[in-house]
């Protein structure tokens, strides 16, 4: 794995193009990322299809630049306008606008920054030390096995979505729906095609992925006018005094340890990890007061959290081809596009593309921390722009960016389907995410517990296997918890 | 690493209740979403067990239907909990739905948009992508203007030709770039 992953690296320094890319996906990232109503999720969907024409390593280093670059950018305009730019981005505002508004917007970006590339490094480091153990565990399971996994990690999608589970479950079983449209793999049967010639394929994930991500987003933005931002213009001193820097390692570390294995966990999510690292800085503070002050400690704890999550969330989708979140659900997208599906076996015959994930997280991490020191203060004026003219980008970014998945305009058709049905999910406030989980997953599912029906006969391979039995277990009670929540919760105010 | 906010309890029950109005809303919400789930959990029902080939013996392998069936019983029985819960948060209530059932106004601008991308749709053969997306990105970029920051004349403008740049730079980004063939 080493000798793959130095190869790998050696081959991207003597690439100009792939290192420019890398370039171009940090900076779109962070600019895309920093702007309010643009979620890391929508920057990825909507730039997916700059891939396409690329061959797989230069698209990773350009996909995973985007990813993580995006999930930094939410910090600036949390600190300037005191708006998150990304959903991870939540807890960063709580202090970061504070202390912008104290003269000290400078030093804030560059804390965010500098933690946010600490928190990288231990996604990664986590990333490159767990995924072969994850893989190497994974490649005795058979197909009940597959089955449970997948079934467990649609259930924790689903439960850990935004808003409630119960809806999450139901939008989780809609994505499964969704996916088995289009000829069966198995006997060739049309199913749920009424006719619809181009339905015969199925239905995109990717002109979904953007409807859902993105279309939806815009529609929701132009229901009002804009907001009047009140933004803090004045960046003086960058670099913040080194006493107090160097006294914020150990929360970085903390933060970043959180992060790393809260994002490992599938679906755990990016904003449970900031949560939980800004919750626990503030229980171990001596001056739990000053929280939400404007002190450097509130930066710093959820903003290594945030990006150590993308290594973490890296993990299930390498080695299981489960998504660790929307994100990644998306780049699944983007590897089926190159004909890769993602799983266990990656690490025996795909060692290459493991080993530029590796390379491509690593320099994205690295480029960004370049960019962001020179460049913070510049990508501060995005949040300037006319939001007109973003909203339209975006809107035709999504339009030709479905048409370019398979130069079919039915597919822009799709995307604005999905992209409604998104759109009135937020509405009325079920989650979107898991449909598109559903829409990754169903087919894994689906195949594994056919060909273990074929193989075993019945279903009682799936409970006499013990790694089957505990996942399905798993799921059972990932699902019955929230009943059980409500009982409690009804018993307690009674 | 979801964007998510974390776990939450089920439908109905997702934060305090916060008062008549909003349990009339969430009481309104659940039964009118368990009904289009439920028709619509009818419909592909309906669809499958009228299709010869979906019903055919495949031997060991369960068939093509396999999984919709099991997903569609899962969807009708959500949907019965959505409209049974529905239906008992509205009697809580003594069914007062909300003032506006559906909010007319605040969807107006979202189904232009929609409309104008089947419009965008049903152009493009006829006048190509470069003259579409040309028109559709000015058009609302004046309408989006307009909705900010009222006939202003330079937010317009600036507006206006930022957006048939954007256009033109995504269409080039496309075509060159990528080799996609827009027309």
């Amino acid at each position: 794995m080493f000798d793959a992953t130095l190869q790998a690296f050696l081959h991207v320094l003597i690439d100009p193009v792939g290192l420019g890319l890398c370039v171009i996906g940090v900076v779109v990232g962070i600019i895309l990322g920093a702007l309010p109503g643009i979620s890391s999720t929508m920057s990825l969907a909507v730039l997916l299809p700059f891939s396409f024409g690329m061959d797989l390593d230069r698209s990773m280093l350009f996909l995973m630049a985007v990813f993580s670059a995006s999930v930094y950018g939410g910090s600036i305009s949390a600190i300037l306008i005191n708006i998150p730019g990304t959903p991870g981005a939540i807890v960063t505002q709580m202090d970061g606008y504070p202390m912008a508004r104290k003269g000290r917007a400078g030093e804030a970006l560059t804390y965010a920054l500098l933690a946010s590339t600490l928190g990288g490094i231990f996604g990664w480091l986590l990333l490159i030390g767990l995924a072969p153990v994850v893989a190497s565990v994974a490649l005795v399971f058979q197909s009940p096995e597959f089955a449970a996994i997948t079934l467990f990690g649609l259930t924790m999608l689903a439960y850990a979505s935004p808003g409630s589970t119960f809806l999450g479950i139901i939008g989780g079983i809609i994505g499964l729906l969704v996916a088995t449209v289009g000829f069966d793999p198995t006997t060739d049967v049309s199913r749920f095609t009424f006719g619809i010639a181009p339905l015969q394929a199925g239905l995109g994930l990717i002109p979904a992925a953007v409807g859902i991500f993105g279309v939806a987003e815009v529609l929701q933005n132009i229901e009002h006018s804009g907001p009047r931002l009140k933004m803090i213009t004045e960046i003086k001193r960058i670099l913040p005094p080194w006493d107090e820097a160097k006294r914020l390692w150990p929360i970085c570390i903390r933060g970043s340890l959180i992060g790393a294995f809260v994002g490992a966990i599938p679906a755990a999510g990016s904003a449970i990890a900031v949560s939980l690292s800004y919750a626990q800085e503030k229980r171990m503070s001596r001056n739990p007061e000053r929280f939400g002050t404007g002190i450097p400690e509130g930066i710093v704890a959820p903003e290594s959290a945030n990006n150590s999550c993308v290594g973490g969330a890296l993990i299930p989708m390498i080695t299981l081809g489960i998504p660790g979140d929307s994100m990644t659900a998306v780049l699944i997208g983007a590897l089926l596009i190159h004909g890769l599906r993602p799983g266990p076996d990656m690490f025996r015959s795909h060692l290459d593309f493991v080993a530029i994930v590796y390379v491509s997280l690593f320099l994205a991490v690295v480029v960004t921390l370049v960019l962001g020191l020179y460049g913070n203060r510049y990508f501060a004026r995005v949040l300037q722009l006319p939001r007109p003219m973003l909203l339209t980008a975006v809107m035709l970014l999504c339009i030709v960016g479905s048409f370019a998945v398979r130069n079919s305009l039915f597919d822009v058709v799709v995307m604005l389907g999905f992209g409604v049905v998104g759109y009135l999910m937020n509405r009325v406030g079920m989650p979107t995410a898991p449909v598109i989980f559903g829409m990754v997953l169903g087919p894994l599912l689906e195949d594994n517990i056919r060909r273990s029906l074929i193989l075993y006969g019945n279903w009682s391979a799936f409970v006499e296997r013990p790694i089957s039995l505990a996942l399905i277990l798993l799921s059972l009670a990932a699902l019955v918890y929230p009943l059980i929540q409500i009982v409690w919760t009804k018993r307690r105010t009674t | 690493m979801s964007e998510g906010q974390g776990p939450a309890g089920p439908a109905g029950s997702d934060g305090p209740s916060g008062g008549v109005a909003d349990a009339g809303e969430r009481g309104f919400r659940d039964l009118g979403l368990g009904l289009i789930l439920f028709g619509s959990t009818l419909a592909l029902a309906y669809s499958i067990a009228t299709d010869a080939d979906m019903q055919q013996d495949f031997g060991l392998d369960p068939g093509p239907a396999f999984l919709p069936d099991i997903l569609l019983w899962l969807l009708g029985i959500g949907a019965v909990i959505l409209i049974v819960q529905g239906i008992l948060t509205l009697t809580r209530v003594r069914w007062r739905l909300p003032r506006e059932l559906v909010d007319i106004k605040r969807s107006s601008v979202p189904l232009l948009m929609v409309t104008s991308v089947i419009g965008y749709v049903a152009l493009v053969p006829a006048l190509g992508f470069l003259a579409v997306s040309l028109l559709f990105s000015v058009i609302w970029a004046v309408g989006l203007a307009v909705q900010d920051d009222g006939s202003a004349i330079r937010p317009l403008l600036i507006s206006c030709v930022g957006s048939a740049l954007i256009a033109i730079c995504i269409y080039l980004a496309f075509k060159q770039l990528i080799g996609i063939p827009l027309g």
